[in-house]
């Protein structure tokens, strides 16, 4: 009996944590909901497949998307990795670790509207690469914040074994240093991956509505009181994390000391 | 290698210092009239104005509200979780609770709407069951006053991370131990909850909590469509006023960062003060 109770249970808890994923599939499969109806009358794959054609620009928007977070979390984790020794191992590392939490002060859409002047002067508004560099200004502080504390003593005469065995700095660092990493770099990598995934904010300022990225597109359905193609556009934003959290959810969440 | 160390460090300058100062320097600049296109020169009329404003000091306690009530929400539904039942994750049934952690806020917020305003799903179900009779009947939830739409989607967010966070220090702190030991000398379970389990977790957790509690201060996106036009959230508010035609409110715009910024620095200098005290957790 305490058994069945318990199973039930985990079954109502399991469906509380999915029902967000579910209502959004649901609605994403939907063409009609007025109003008094609980459920939409019909479930079609309409939706997708009319977003999946060229002319919404879905795909495109998809593109943008991994392109960005991909190339933001590869930039943010190679630099903070290596920039997260020299402030490690310096002699004010305190200082300088209470330094990188500045970017934090500002809330990001704060943070990208005081920086809009300096991207609309150098010609950084409305581009990809623009995006890229805002989303780095939060990405990079927050890799070295997770890789400040990861160096410690033995990893420290990991390195010098390999300068005492012959080998020169970088050939410690690559060949060394980061095959041992190998994990925090990963979870560092996915953490920046997903802040850049689910950005707004900085996006929708800095690239002045031209850089659709995925979320913008939720954002202008909504607008256009379309909710069953920004649901799907929900559902595109949600599945890497949900297949990333199926391989491993060490990397989504940092559970990792 | 003292080569690469002084490029590290021009890099920190360049991609960290650089772009904070640039940004709040011109903030400063523009709220005292030194830049921007309809400023004449120093004038303290905006910070005047800002300060004696009602929609600031409105939109400043209502974003404290937000962040205060969500986080105790947030913060005793995973404690009665933890002292309820799980001290673990494991089985199939884990898989579950990460689920909400891939969801990006602006579709948390789409999902609140959706689930919860007026035609929601939830107004549909009562109205079926015949609790609520059509629209009209089901309260204001999202776009409401009291922020309950903001609330929930917030803490929606912030409970697995805050089940996992407690999990992870009800084993680094050995809790389990703790219990049985207390258990020994006499202790009840619900003495063993409130004068070590509570009060432990809370403290060794201060750190990562109140960085949560900044990450809410400075939402976006879940204000932006779950709340009201006044009073708005602070985030929201700053980019209305800096992106609307009319040119005269720019300055109160970035007043009201700067003010934000002031607030938050505040904050992080508590949790750095944490953070540096011996024995602290990690952040």
């Amino acid at each position: 009996m305490h058994h069945r109770f318990s199973i039930s249970l985990r079954t109502i808890w399991a469906l509380t944590f999915s029902m967000p994923v579910l209502f959004l599939l649901m609605l994403s499969l939907a063409q009609q909901w007025r109003f008094p109806d609980v459920f939409p009358e019909t479930f079609t794959l309409i939706n997708w497949k009319n977003l999946m054609q060229n002319e919404n620009n879905l795909l495109q928007s998809l593109g943008v998307s991994v392109i960005i977070s991909t190339v933001v979390a590869a930039l943010a984790t190679s630099l903070g990795f290596w920039m997260s020794r020299a402030i490690a191992f310096h002699p004010r590392k305190n200082l300088l670790t209470s330094f990188t939490y500045l970017p934090f002060v500002f809330s990001p859409v704060i943070f990208a509207s005081v920086l809009n002047f300096y991207f609309i002067l150098f010609n950084l508004s409305g581009i990809i690469f623009g995006v890229m560099l805002a989303q780095l200004f939060i990405t990079l502080p927050y890799a070295l914040l997770l890789f400040v504390d990861y160096w410690d003593l033995k990893l420290k005469s990991l390195e010098d074994l390999a300068f005492t065995l012959g080998g020169n700095s970088s050939q410690a660092f690559l060949k060394v240093i980061v095959p041992v990493s190998k994990n925090m770099l990963l979870l560092c990598f996915f953490q920046t991956f997903l802040t850049s995934w689910f950005d707004y904010g900085l996006t929708s300022v800095i690239g002045v509505g031209k850089i659709q990225t995925l979320t913008v597109k939720v954002f202008q359905y909504i607008g256009e009181a379309n909710p069953f193609y920004a649901a799907v556009s929900s559902c595109l934003l949600i599945i890497p994390p949900m297949i990333l959290l199926f391989i491993n959810k060490k990397y989504l969440f940092n559970t990792m000391k | 290698m003292r080569r690469t160390n002084s490029l590290s460090t021009f890099l920190f300058f360049l991609l960290i210092i650089l772009p904070f100062s640039a940004g709040l320097i011109y903030a400063l600049l523009y709220s005292f009239g030194l830049i921007g296109i309809l400023n004449h020169g120093f004038t303290v009329v905006n910070w005047k104005a800002v300060l004696s404003s009602g929609e600031t000091v409105r939109s400043f306690l209502f974003t404290l509200y937000i962040g205060i009530v969500s986080l105790v929400i947030a913060a005793s539904l995973a404690m009665l979780y933890i002292i309820m039942g799980k001290k673990k994750q494991s089985g199939g049934a884990s898989y579950f609770i990460y689920l909400p952690l891939t969801v990006p806020a602006l579709v948390a917020a789409f999902f609140t709407f959706q689930f919860l305003s007026k035609s929601g799903f939830v107004s549909r179900v009562l109205n079926s069951i015949h609790h609520t009779n059509g629209i009209e009947g089901f309260p204001d939830w999202v776009n409401d006053s009291f922020g309950i739409g903001i609330i929930v989607t917030h803490v929606m967010l912030a409970l697995p991370f805050f089940i996992i966070l407690f999990q992870n220090y009800y084993h680094s702190e050995k809790m389990e131990t703790l219990r049985e030991l207390s258990a020994t000398l006499g202790s009840s379970t619900s003495q063993f909850n409130r004068k070590i389990l509570i009060p432990v977790l809370l403290k060794k957790t201060a750190a990562p909590l109140v960085l949560y509690f900044i990450f809410i201060l400075g939402s976006y996106e879940i204000p932006l469509l779950l709340g009201q036009q006044d009073p708005q959230m602070v985030a929201v508010l700053v980019n209305r006023k800096l992106s609307r035609f009319d040119l005269s409110e720019i300055p109160q715009g970035y007043i009201i960062a700067i003010l934000y910024t002031l607030v938050v620095s505040l904050l992080l200098f508590f949790i750095i003060k944490l953070k540096n005290r011996p024995h602290a957790p990690p952040v």
